[in-house]
């Protein structure tokens, strides 16, 4: 594994974590959801820029701190296949229960 | 009739983002000297097509979608609105992530030696494929929903 693939891949398990977590809040809390409106003119490109930035940031950090030296393929496989099923669940669940 | 060919162009790529996948899933399968070269274009194709699905459906979501959102709501299938595109504009995030990941572990990693390094782009491209294939069905739901909110006027 090469350092790019461990660190954009942690990047990826955690983004997608805050993603989801940023829906419950910004749906939870009004001021936050009004930042979010304010920031940019709609809360969704909001969280857009947000998620991306992040996931770029995080990636290039993760990167130049020799996490391939610590993690696997089989490691990275399990983070990411686990985050973007919880990830996806909070969403669906949040949804779920304001439907 | 800007707003449709907005909107069926976010669908169009989105399915050139799937296909993209798929073609790629099964050149993994298959990796060899000749189709290296093809899987990392194909890697590039993915993320290219569902980037663009991104911005044209963000665009059209913020631009047109609210009277769409007001007719569902209105309809006998607010969930259409409530339920599936909340859930797709939050949930797309993971696909367009993926998507942007699938490059980067296909161009950095020696796919014809190393079977966990092909399992790690396996595992991406199917996710991808899976998140996609959820999108487009979600739309069609979403389409069904302004329907049946117009048909109850």
């Amino acid at each position: 594994m090469t350092k790019y693939i461990a660190g954009f891949g942690l990047s990826f398990a955690i983004t997608s974590l805050f993603s989801a977590i940023l829906v419950v809040l910004k749906e939870t809390n009004q001021a936050l959801l009004d930042w979010m409106k304010a920031a940019t003119g709609h809360h969704w490109v909001t969280q857009g820029v947000l998620v991306i930035t992040l996931f770029v940031a995080l990636g290039l950090i993760f990167s130049n701190i020799k996490l391939d030296e610590k993690l696997d393929d089989r490691m990275m496989l399990t983070a990411i296949i686990s985050t973007t099923i919880i990830g996806g669940l909070i969403i669906i669940g949040f949804y779920l229960i304001h439907i | 009739m800007a707003a449709e060919g907005i909107i069926m162009a976010h669908a169009a790529f989105g399915v050139l983002g799937i296909l993209a996948g798929i073609w790629l899933f099964v050149d993994i399968l298959n990796v060899n000297e000749n189709n290296k070269g093809r899987i990392k274009y194909m890697s590039i194709a993915v993320a290219v097509f569902i980037l663009l699905a991104y911005l044209l459906g963000g665009y059209w979501y913020v631009a047109f979608y609210g009277d769409d959102r007001g007719i569902i709501t209105a309809g006998p299938w607010p969930w259409a609105h409530l339920f599936f595109m909340e859930v797709k504009e939050h949930l797309f995030f993971m696909l367009l992530l993926l998507s942007m990941y699938l490059p980067i572990v296909v161009h950095s990693n020696c796919l014809l030696t190393d079977k966990g390094s092909r399992n790690l782009v396996l595992t991406v491209a199917g996710l991808i494929v899976l998140l996609g294939l959820t999108m487009e069905g979600f739309g069609s739901v979403i389409s069904m929903g302004v329907k049946m909110g117009l048909l109850g006027r």
